[in-house]
């Protein structure tokens, strides 16, 4: 059993190590002017949505429900985060570190109050009503004064590549911890069986209801970074398109597979910046790709497979010995 | 107070009275055969037992307990698991963790707990591995307990359903159909199975079988079930005998 605890414990820092690795590689590109500004935020973005893939991947993939609403939640998130950073004047990272808790739990709020009645619902129908909650939040976004209408300006600029980078390992440590543990196995049995899952001592809805607002904290405070590093928001980059882009990201990695959604999130954000000529095709290449993902990979590039560093390279030193 | 007593239970789907005036008493340590034919209410009566459909009239009290008005998931807590008619594993995991989520209930650390991977953390996930294998050994399933549940052939799987009915240490077992597709051979097999899991997790016992090798083998009673209610119950001799119940399988 000391076994498995020291392969948990070589993985984690493996990937500890990697990760710090990244960073230093990042951080060192844009300090020297390697990656320019447009490229810093483009990685920006890249990794929120990596938080919003995986966190969606929570409900999509693990969970088996199909919610379109995952944008109202980050809208939510943002907004909330958005409006305390630019009223209650704190220190920089005292600030985002509220702004964080505030809009994740506001997020997660909301997830409770629509998932209490949606999660009653299955398949189109969870769809339909996630879809019309993120419309709902867009529109009362747009039509309260609190919110500044349009656009919402002048929020300070207190998340950056730093802090982005490190909340979204973060999220995604804690989504992937939580699957290994009795309450993620709990998730999976109700996508599995449900009916068997409660046969055997599972309150199925109590964690349908935990993973849908989990999924929806985790969206709340990728939108808190989002707004702590944009600095202007307009409800109209949270509409069910965005949703739809998420799920979209999510299926194409593979439902299940966490490392599935970070590469696929990182592969669509960025393809489109490279190929710019192209962006008025975006969704119909977008659409195409699902369909022939569909036909030849049914379960997504990873299937319910995770990519380990671990594994990798225990292999190629296994090869090396031969 | 008996351990399992059901009064008059009944449920009806639209006009169609499923199970109607059902009752019956179980001892702490009993095999009880239900049997009955095609259609006669015995799947529904488990559903009823389990909760996956709410009675519409009558009540069930197990262990001093009224289990009648309670979800499947704490009918389960208050000691009674099931296996499925048309076999219900999760598909996609591996054996090991089918039986790991049956021992879910056993476990009680927090989420956050978990997630930062306390020692209590692995206390638990160990101290429930160890009891997987325990029992996934008893069915000679332990060689298999990383390939995926799917993965194992038909007569496995079923097994498998026990074992994982199994891993909530329930006090009454429900076993539907267990030996459905079987040979004559693994029916024999199970039925060494079934005895020897009786004593060895100290559970009652519930099945519905239609395989009258295995009913008449090793039930001490049965209970037979016509048109949603019972027509005659008693040791496998008074039932080989009845008329009643030759009447029910052949018409008079």
């Amino acid at each position: 059993m000391e076994e498995i605890r020291k392969k948990h414990f070589r993985s984690f820092a493996i990937n500890f190590l990697l990760l710090a690795a990244l960073y230093a590689i990042f951080l060192a590109s844009f300090k020297s002017g390697i990656l320019n500004n447009y490229y810093q935020g483009l990685i920006c973005y890249m990794l929120i949505n990596i938080m919003l893939t995986v966190s969606l991947n929570l409900t999509t993939g693990f969970l088996g429900q199909l919610p379109l609403g995952h944008a109202g939640f980050m809208a939510v998130g943002a907004y909330a985060s958005g409006i305390f950073t630019k009223t209650v004047l704190l220190p920089p990272a005292v600030s985002l570190a509220l702004a964080l808790a505030i809009s994740s739990l506001m997020a997660f709020a909301c997830g409770i109050a629509i998932g209490v009645p949606a999660l009653r619902l299955k398949g189109d129908y969870l769809a339909i009503i996630t879809l019309g909650f993120g419309e709902i939040i867009r529109n009362v976004i747009l039509n309260l004064k609190i919110t500044g209408g349009t656009s919402y300006r002048g929020i300070p600029q207190h998340a950056g590549f730093t802090s982005i980078f490190w909340i979204t390992a973060a999220c995604v440590y804690i989504i992937s911890a939580l699957i290994s543990s009795r309450h993620g196995r709990a998730i999976l049995s109700i996508r599995e069986d449900e009916i068997a899952a409660e046969a055997c001592g599972i309150n199925t809805t109590f964690y349908k209801l935990f993973a849908f607002s989990l999924s929806a904290a985790a969206a709340g405070a990728a939108g808190a970074l989002y707004a702590s590093y944009q600095t202007v928001l307009t409800p109209a980059s949270f509409t069910y398109n965005q949703s739809i882009e998420m799920t979209i990201m999510v299926v194409l990695g593979g439902m299940g597979s966490i490392t599935g959604s970070i590469a696929s999130a990182a592969v669509l954000t960025l393809l489109p910046a490279f190929l710019s000529d192209l962006a008025k095709y975006r969704m119909l290449i977008y659409s195409i790709l699902l369909i022939v993902i569909m036909i030849f990979k049914p379960a997504g590039l990873l299937g319910s497979r995770e990519f380990s560093m671990r594994r990798l390279i225990a292999k190629l030193r296994r090869r090396e010995a031969n | 107070m008996p351990f399992l007593s059901v009064k008059n239970l009944g449920v009806s789907f639209g006009g169609l009275k499923a199970v109607d005036g059902f009752s019956l008493e179980m001892g702490k340590d009993e095999l009880l055969g239900l049997i009955g034919p095609n259609g006669a209410g015995k799947t529904t009566v488990f559903n009823l037992l389990t909760g996956v459909y709410a009675p519409s009239q009558g009540s069930v009290s197990f262990n001093g307990k009224i289990i009648s008005k309670l979800r499947t998931s704490a009918i389960n807590d208050a000691g009674i698991a099931r296996t499925f008619q048309n076999i219900r594993l999760f598909k996609n995991l591996s054996v090991m963790d089918n039986v790991r989520i049956a021992l879910h209930g056993s476990m009680r650390y927090s989420p956050l707990t978990g997630i930062l991977r306390l020692r209590e953390y692995w206390e638990q996930e160990e101290e429930t591995d160890r009891r997987a294998v325990e029992i996934l050994e008893v069915f000679g399933l332990s060689d298999a307990k990383d390939e995926k549940a799917s993965s194992l052939p038909y007569g496995r799987q079923r097994k498998l359903e026990i074992a994982r009915a199994l891993g909530s240490s329930p006090k009454l077992l429900l076993l539907d159909e267990p030996a459905a597709g079987m040979n004559h051979s693994e029916t024999s097999e199970l039925m060494d199975t079934i005895s020897f899991v009786r004593k060895k997790f100290s559970v009652a016992i519930l099945l519905i079988e239609h395989d009258m090798q295995l009913v008449m083998g090793i039930c001490e009673r049965i209970v037979v079930m016509d048109y949603g209610t019972v027509i005659a119950s008693g040791s496998p001799e008074e039932i080989k005998s009845s008329k009643v119940v030759i009447a029910a399988y052949l018409g008079e």
